[in-house]
């Protein structure tokens, strides 16, 4: 293929209209890392994968995929250089069958090769997709629903997996069937992005994860953090409020850590 | 009997213009837009057809075919600068299209009918016991059936076809996935061309002059009728079309001769009741109300 697959935001500032939604964002997500992104409402995180798809623009920074600018790509030449969006909502078509969503889902893949086996392993992941193939996909419960917008995004083949609030409005038990399909997502080698309010979770199974509000981001944590509350409110409040000393020169030594370990 | 013929005859038009309201319908679900000018696909290739009269039929029916379809790309080129726009100022682009079109027939070639003969031989009659049939009756129900049926297998058993069905649901997400929206709505473009031509071909017998008008009133009925099924869905917007190419040759049969000024009076009076009594459109289903 062509060039390892990683993806880069650099400096990224997204605007709707006037109103600034994004003030230089930069993340990199490496082959096969998982990336968490928490923060709260309207913080920025729909925008912010919207911006990788292709489906806003940006009026600063660049996006960088396998070293190449994604500037000028419409939301459908992403998709084919192997960047799939779990969309918020699910947004799966309600009016075709489950069947077709999956198919749909096929668009974007390079070349037919391999789609039986990648079939089985969606449908092992989820079989109630397969179980209901055949029925109107408006008709899923939504849990049922999250199960295809997932399988859809992943019968693509991608190399880096989007997801849009996976857990959103789902019961408790739907979110472990979600949480332990992108488990065995991540050791298929895909990198996944997860954006999510429910932090704690969402921290625990990232690589890293970014904690976005008011279009910056605020702090960036490691899996182990979980735990830290505080440090969550603080980032969720912006820097203005005080923060325990310790967690944040924590946090700041990590992220030196890593710039030092992956230049850019 | 005399009702069957009334019948017979009603199913016929109602399938030339549910061809014209498919087209229209296509097209409002690729791009949610009432394309005004759909009418002036048929008015042009009316005029191709008079500019050659007396030419072989094997080369006016794929020249008009290409004529037809040639404008309703260009159409789509047009429009497409606009996707972005208000839809309003869509609505009001496709009407100027169909306004500068008309305009520029009756420049050319004057406001007076200009003959089309071509398959003279489908006007022709016979006779079933007291049935009279003309010919192009029965390919009029023939070719429109043929043709619904192969756009149907076309969106439901091709990949384009799903992706069309998927553009017409959400064209953002179907983008996301990879679909070229682009070449889709191309696609739906060309084949309401497809059907305007057959439209064309198959009202000639019946309306033999084309003047620059003569695709707006096709067009308008048939979008009342889209209008009147249920511009939401395919399916309904067809049958739209063909319920009021029915109820119009109905309503003029049943009119007494002298009465038939009435014709349309009575048409969108009916239509009127139609839409009081179900806004979302006749074959519609209720409105769903939730979306996730
Ligand atoms: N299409 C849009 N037009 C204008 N403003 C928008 C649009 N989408 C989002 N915004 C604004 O951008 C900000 C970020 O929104 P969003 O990315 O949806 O946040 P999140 O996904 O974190 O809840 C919010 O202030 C929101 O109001
Ligand atoms: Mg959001």
């Amino acid at each position: 293929m062509t060039g390892p697959a990683r993806l880069e935001l650099d400096g990224l500032h997204v605007r709707y209209g006037s109103v600034p939604a994004l003030h230089g964002i930069s993340i990199g997500v490496s082959g096969g890392e998982v990336v968490g992104i928490v923060g709260p409402n309207g913080a920025g995180k729909t925008t912010l994968l919207s911006a990788i798809m292709g489906m806003v623009s940006w009026s600063g920074g660049d996006i960088r995929f396998r070293g190449r600018s994604l500037t000028r790509c419409t939301p459908d030449q992403v998709a084919r250089q192997g960047i799939a969006l779990v969309p918020e909502g699910r947004q799966i078509f309600g009016d075709l069958t489950v069947d077709e969503n999956l198919r749909l889902g096929m668009v974007a893949r390079r070349g037919r090769d391999g789609v039986h086996a990648d079939l089985e392993v969606v449908f092992g992941l989820f079989p109630i997709v397969h179980e209901y193939r055949h029925r109107t996909a408006g008709l899923l419960s939504g849990g049922q629903q999250q199960q295809l917008a997932i399988a859809r995004a992943l019968i693509a083949s991608p190399d880096v997996l989007l997801l849009d609030e996976p857990s959103l409005g789902l019961a408790p038990a739907m979110i472990d069937i979600v949480f332990a399909s992108l488990d065995v997502i991540r050791h298929s080698g895909r990198s996944i992005v997860i954006v999510e309010q429910r932090a704690q979770r969402t921290i625990a199974f990232a690589d890293r994860t970014f904690v976005l509000a008011g279009g910056r981001i605020r702090a960036e944590l490691g899996s182990t953090d979980a735990g830290h509350a505080d440090l969550l409110r603080t980032s969720y409040f912006g820097p203005e409020a005080a923060a325990p000393e310790p967690v944040r020169r924590g946090v700041e030594a990590r992220r030196a850590k890593r710039n030092h370990q992956t230049p850019a | 009997m005399r009702y069957v013929q009334y019948f017979i005859d009603a199913v016929a038009l109602g399938s030339l213009y549910s061809l014209v309201a498919l087209g229209i319908g296509l097209i409002f679900g690729v791009m949610r837009l009432i394309n005004l000018a759909q009418g002036e696909l048929l008015m042009v290739g009316g005029y191709t057809l008079f500019a050659t009269n007396g030419w072989s039929v094997f080369v006016r029916v794929p020249l008009v075919l290409l004529v037809i379809v040639g404008l309703a790309l260009l159409m789509e080129r047009a429009f497409r600068r606009l996707r972005s726009a208000a839809p309003a100022t869509m609505l009001v682009m496709t009407f100027a299209v169909s306004f500068l079109l008309r305009s520029i027939a009756q420049k050319r070639w004057s406001a007076q009918g200009k003959s089309m003969n071509i398959f003279s031989g489908l006007s022709h009659a016979f006779t079933v016991g007291q049935l009279r049939i003309r010919y192009v009756t029965l390919v009029s129900i023939a070719v429109g059936g043929v043709l619904l049926l192969g756009v149907n297998l076309f969106l439901n058993r091709t990949d384009i076809g799903l992706q069309m069905r998927a553009v017409a649901s959400d064209r953002r997400i179907a983008q996301a996935l990879g679909v070229r929206t682009n070449r889709v709505v191309v696609t739906a473009f060309a084949l309401s061309g497809v059907l305007a031509t057959a439209a064309l071909l198959l009202f000639v017998p019946q309306r033999p002059t084309v003047t620059p008008d003569f695709g707006l009133q096709i067009a308008i009925v048939a979008l009342i009728g889209v209008v009147v099924g249920g511009m939401d869905r395919l399916a309904p917007a067809t049958f739209g079309g063909f319920s009021i190419g029915f109820a119009n040759s109905m309503v003029f049969s049943l009119l007494p001769t002298g009465q038939r000024v009435f014709l349309d009076s009575v048409l969108y009076g009916l239509v009127i009741i139609v839409l009081l009594l179900r806004p979302q459109g006749l074959f519609q289903r209720e409105r769903q109300t939730t979306r996730v």
